[in-house]
């Protein structure tokens, strides 16, 4: 492969990078909010309503959930293969980001399930604490 | 053109990056945790100290290790492989960071659990 060719080449690698990085960030971002805007609601009750350390909780795992992602988001950043031309440039992207949103989906989900244990286990503390206090 | 020290403009970049982000986990955490803390040692003065000193461990630590791992950067050559690198280096650092988090959050849960059981019996 002459300089010229190698020349394209990273030029396209530069553009491919430059797509996915602000798309990544992007979506995490997205993601985040969404979750923990609607979180606060489930830390409030998981707490039994003691704002200051509910909403900590929330702060805390959004930061842990940013980090997660992010990291990741930019660990696989590397498109290993030769991009010679725009198709597989393009293709190469979107296996990246569709990869990645998949991962951030299974990661929602996980989270979302974290909140409902938390939420339940809140609930049968209650219970169980009220019927003590019966008994 | 050809004797950029591509090196050199990756650190310059990669540095501010992660001691910003240090920092700013730093004091987020710094603040968040006081209550979780102020419930593990119900004296104020000695949580708020404790916190303190969690923080400065921190520091050290991850800021240390940030500057440690420059000297293991492989050589980089062009435009395209900056990119890459100092992602791959700052998403390491990043992902390190979270799980580091996330093992505190389940520390302290596991802590909190211990004497929630302790003050019920």
């Amino acid at each position: 492969m002459n300089t010229q060719n190698i020349l394209h080449n990273q030029q396209i690698a530069i553009t491919a990078y430059l797509v996915y990085l602000p798309v990544a960030i992007a979506l995490t971002i997205f993601v985040a909010r969404t979750l923990f805007k609607n979180g606060r609601v489930f830390m409030l009750d998981i707490f039994n309503g003691r704002e200051e350390i509910a909403f900590a909780t929330n702060k805390l795992f959004e930061v842990g959930f940013y980090l997660l992602n992010l990291g990741f988001a930019l660990l696989i950043l590397r498109i290993n293969y030769d991009l010679d031309n725009k198709q597989i440039m393009i293709e190469a992207l979107s296996y990246k980001i569709g990869g990645f949103s998949i991962y951030l989906g299974i990661m929602l989900f996980f989270n979302m399930y974290l909140f409902f244990r938390g939420k339940r286990k809140s609930r049968e503390n209650r219970m169980q604490n009220l019927q003590t206090a019966k008994a | 053109m050809e004797n950029i020290n591509y090196n050199i403009i990756a650190y310059l970049i990669y540095i501010p990056i992660t001691f910003y982000i240090t920092i700013y986990v730093g004091k987020v955490c710094y603040q968040n945790g006081e209550v979780f803390i102020l419930k593990l040692i119900p004296h104020e003065q000695t949580a708020k100290a404790v916190n303190k000193l969690l923080l400065i461990g921190y520091y050290l630590l991850n800021l240390g290790f940030a500057a440690l791992t420059l000297s293991y950067w492989s050589k980089i050559g062009h435009w395209a492989a900056l990119i890459e690198v100092l992602c791959t280096k700052l998403g390491q650092i990043i992902l390190l960071l979270g799980i580091m988090h996330l093992n505190n959050i389940f520390i302290i849960w596991f802590f909190a659990k211990k004497q929630l059981n302790k003050s019920i019996h």
